[in-house]
């Protein structure tokens, strides 16, 4: 997508989104102690965003848009979509798994999926770095972490 | 002569508690392994390590949070020295002339000269605030709510004219992060506002979630999206101590650059990158060798290594005495110092004179360390560099995590910061920066709550924050800056596109 079209789309978006804002922002008037209530600031902000949405997008149509923007890299857009997938897998396998045991997976598929070579060399990253954020988090910094219903059985 | 007096008590316990101590030397460590990594910021480093200094007492965790920030402002420089790819915006100064003296196989003394002027410069920078501050801030209990309204503009439209190549873009950012932080309670009527039933959202959205999001997980997809493009490159640091005599030849250089880098990173939206070339510009036009620039120039190393570390000394100045953060990463320190229930301004300096020296001592502190680990270390993280990316970055992503996780125990706030990370990384393909989003979610509520109570004490009359002369100053400032930046760019653009216009006409000529 070029330059011109980013610009026109997110400006539309923003404009939409601005008018969402200013008039769910409507609900706060007359609350509060003044006749400046809740609704004064974000209605401000909403009209401001307007404005700017609409002249970024006049800005384009003109043929004003920036020019130098980094193209979208696809196969890496890809990869990184999968590494969301992967830790949002993690977040929910913490529930079940605990966290020592989910972490020590996720970091081993991680890993493994961005092309570490070597075997041990992995496992031993995996099971480094997972005792070292554990004993920090857990016994330094007390912070609970979910036990899982796993860990617990030991 | 009582702010020597305070700095010395302050000396005083901080030395006597070594604990302290090994908190300088693990932040200032930690700071200059992640500034030395290419891809990860000085800011990305205090976001991640904010987590580990919420169970500390408040000096030590803020003591660790400065050495990562002077650490990390340290160590791009040695990346940038080795690889070309300074570790931390505010080293691209840095290998203009660190690079070429590399390449020429001085690797070493161009780390040295680079650790020596950060020293230099830090301790001027952390010298400049400890006087400073306590001036500027007796100067600040004079604010009222227009004041702190203006100054909150001002700091705002300066990040926005600052970074970033589009200031409409910019400002977006900033509306956009205004908005933001209007999420939940509002601080004057207790209202809920825009929390769509959540309650997790009634507290507004969490800071520490949202700053993981912005430079955490924004810089992670950015990394594994980048995997195979990033090469490796082997490289070779030799001796580091540089001799005697041409350390004390660039010291003039140093405290010439540092107290210019102080000065440039205290006015709120210039940090400490803009500090480094303005130094080095400058060192350039009063050199008598200006020739020798960009070919390896020891006082092309000096200059912006002196001033980008008095910058984070300056940085500190608005954001302790007026709440005012001077860049992304003291907007992070700001919000460690409200977790830890201090809140920065003039006020800070009345209540809690016992907190704001410890600071400034912790900052002196920091350069101490940074001089000693910098040079007896620098060979260990030049290796550091080469660390597998396949192995780090699974790594930070853990502590992305782990850090959004850490504030609340709240799987809620993991999930927020990777919407807010998500939404970052796209941000940067279409040109908007995301900095101006932090500044904004911390000076929202500060230029909200002023804006409400000033209008409520002129009874409705917006004229107050025109007749109110300092005030009026920020906000004709703020307008100046903005209209010179915006030309500005607009001719650096047309610049651009006429050069493009001409390659384009080169290449078809020739075909």
């Amino acid at each position: 997508m070029n330059s011109k079209r980013i610009d026109i789309s997110v400006g539309a978006a923003l404009s939409v989104f601005s008018t969402a804002v200013f008039l769910y922002a409507n609900q706060y008037k007359g609350k509060g102690v003044s006749e400046y209530g809740p609704n004064v600031f974000p209605q401000a902000m909403a009209i401001l965003l307007f404005i700017t949405s609409i002249l970024l997008m006049v800005n384009a149509v003109r043929g004003n848009s920036q020019t130098d923007l980094e193209g979208i890299h696809l196969t890496g857009l890809i990869r990184s979509g999968i590494t969301v997938g992967i830790s949002i897998i993690y977040l929910i396998l913490m529930q079940f798994l605990g966290f020592f045991l989910s972490t020590v997976i996720f970091l081993y598929v991680m890993m493994t999926y961005l092309g570490q070579k070597g075997q041990l060399k992995r496992i031993i990253s995996t099971l480094a770095v997972s005792v070292v954020i554990y004993a920090i988090f857990n016994n330094f910094l007390k912070i609970p972490m979910p036990e899982g219903l796993f860990q617990r059985l030991f | 002569m009582e702010s020597f007096m305070h700095l010395m008590t302050a000396f005083e316990s901080i030395l006597t508690n070594p604990i302290s101590l090994i908190f300088v030397t693990i932040g200032v460590t930690a700071g200059i392994i992640l500034g030395s990594l290419p891809g990860l910021t000085a800011t990305m480093g205090c976001a991640l390590l904010i987590p580990f200094t919420f169970s500390l007492p408040p000096i030590q965790g803020l003591v660790m949070l400065m050495g990562i920030f002077s650490g990390g402002i340290y160590g791009g420089s040695i990346s940038g020295i080795l690889i070309r790819t300074p570790g931390t915006p505010a080293a691209a100064a840095t290998l203009l002339d660190g690079h070429p003296l590399s390449q020429k196989g001085e690797a070493g003394k161009a780390i040295g000269i680079a650790t020596i002027a950060s020293f230099v410069g830090g301790t001027v920078g952390a010298l400049i605030m400890s006087f400073l501050s306590p001036q500027i801030a007796k100067f600040g209990l004079r604010f009222g709510p227009p004041e702190f309204f203006a100054l909150a503009i001002f700091g705002l439209s300066m990040i926005v004219s600052i970074s970033g190549k589009s200031i409409l873009k910019g400002f977006i950012s900033a509306i956009f992060g205004l908005l933001i932080a209007t999420i939940g309670f509002d601080p004057l009527s207790g209202v809920p506002r825009f929390h769509f039933g959540n309650p997790n959202l009634l507290g507004g959205v969490e800071f520490i979630p949202a700053l993981i999001g912005l430079f955490g997980f924004a810089q992670v997809f950015r990394n594994v999206e980048k995997m195979e493009i990033i090469p490796h490159v082997k490289s070779k640091v030799g001796k580091i101590l540089p001799g005697r005599k041409e350390t004390l030849k660039l010291l003039p250089t140093m405290v010439k650059s540092g107290a210019m880098g102080t000065f440039i990173g205290s006015v709120p939206g210039l940090g400490c990158d803009v500090a480094a070339f303005v130094a080095y510009g400058e060192a350039k036009r009063t050199s008598k060798t200006p020739e020798e620039f960009g070919k390896g120039s020891l006082v092309g190393i000096a200059a912006p290594e002196a001033a980008n570390n008095g910058g984070t000394g300056g940085a500190m100045i608005p954001m302790l005495t007026l709440g005012i953060p001077g860049d992304a990463v003291t907007a992070v320190l700001l919000g460690a110092l409200t977790i830890h229930g201090l809140q920065p301004g003039p006020l800070l300096f009345r209540d809690h004179i016992d907190i704001v020296f410890p600071i400034f001592a912790g900052m002196i502190l920091c350069q101490l360390a940074l001089l000693v680990i910098g040079l007896s270390g620098a060979k260990l993280f030049a290796k550091l560099i080469n660390i597998d990316r396949k192995i780090l970055t699974p790594v930070i992503f853990l502590l992305c995590i782990m850090g959004s996780y850490a504030m609340r125990f709240s799987f809620f706030d993991v999930g927020l910061a990777l919407i807010v990370g998500i939404i970052a990384y796209f941000m940067e393909y279409g040109g908007f920066t995301v900095s101006p989003i932090l500044l904004a979610l911390i000076l929202g509520p500060m230029a909200e709550q002023n804006m409400r109570r000033s209008l409520m004490l002129s009874h409705g009359d917006p004229l107050i924050f025109v007749t109110r002369p300092i005030a009026a100053v920020f906000l004709v400032l703020t307008v100046f800056i903005t209209i010179t930046s915006y030309r500005k760019m607009k001719q650096l653009n047309a610049k651009e596109k006429a050069l493009m216009a001409e390659a384009d006409a080169d290449e078809s000529l020739s075909e």
